[in-house]
């Protein structure tokens, strides 16, 4: 997302999303809504909760086999264009976990892992996202 | 009582200079050393910011931490809701407290009372 700063329109690279995968979606969503009061929304069909921790947004996906493990957060950076900062993020050292793809309705993720092996996920907003 | 917010994020490495010019390269954040702590201060100019953990330090991973202004009482509401304490509360010199926790799906998060 753009923001217009002093005249410039400068790219916000801001962590707004926190993602982490649990066996057990409501399980995640009762733990953080009790101990911590988040706001959590719980979407059966996409397998995905989001929730907003007091201001942070962030969500819980479903663990999946050979793939998303419990234990495993990621952090989402924002993004104006998904492709190049995955390639730029390439030609740095890292490699694609994800490769782009679309939320619909919602915008674009990838997910690349850095040189050290952390998991970070890049993010564009976009309603026209399909 | 504060709100439980996530204040700060962690990433792990063995080279942190390494990696931070690596962000800096991506993203333009800016970063410090901290070598006494082993730890590097990540600032993403705006929102949350973040930190790379030496692996040889006290490092729990990949992580998000969540603030609190009472560590103990904090680590004793995950208890009693399923969690397990996975580091006691530690001070960390000249910046505040922190401990680990896991919560009942199997992530690690982190506890942080800054000092001020």
């Amino acid at each position: 997302m753009a923001v217009l700063m002093g005249g410039n329109l400068m790219s916000s690279r801001q962590i707004v999303h926190v993602e982490f995968p649990a066996l057990d979606i409501q399980a995640g969503v009762e733990f953080y809504q009790k101990v911590f009061g988040w706001s959590c929304h719980y979407m059966p069909e996409f397998r995905y909760a989001t929730f907003d921790a007091h201001g942070v947004a962030g969500g819980i996906g479903e663990v999946s086999e050979g793939g998303y493990q419990p234990g495993t957060v990621v952090f989402y950076v924002e993004s104006e264009d998904v492709d190049a900062d995955l390639r730029r993020a390439e030609e740095l050292g890292a490699a694609v976990l994800i490769p782009k793809m679309a939320i619909p309705g919602q915008g674009w993720i990838a997910v690349f892992t850095d040189p050290e092996g952390n998991r970070i996920g890049l993010y564009r907003q976009g309603t026209d996202a399909t | 009582m504060k709100h439980h917010s996530i204040v700060h994020f962690d990433l792990v490495a063995k080279d942190r200079d390494a990696l931070a010019q690596f962000y800096q390269q991506l993203f333009g954040w800016q970063y410090t050393h901290h070598e006494e702590l082993k730890y590097t201060i990540l600032r993403t100019g705006g929102g949350l910011d973040g930190g790379i953990a030496g692996l040889s330090g006290q490092s729990s991973g990949q992580v998000f931490y969540i603030s609190t202004d009472d560590i103990d009482a904090a680590l004793r509401k995950v208890i009693e809701h399923g969690g397990t304490v996975t580091h006691p509360r530690e001070e960390v010199p000249g910046m505040g407290e922190l401990a680990y926790f896991r919560d009942p799906t199997g992530n690690t998060v982190g506890f942080w009372r800054g000092e001020g």
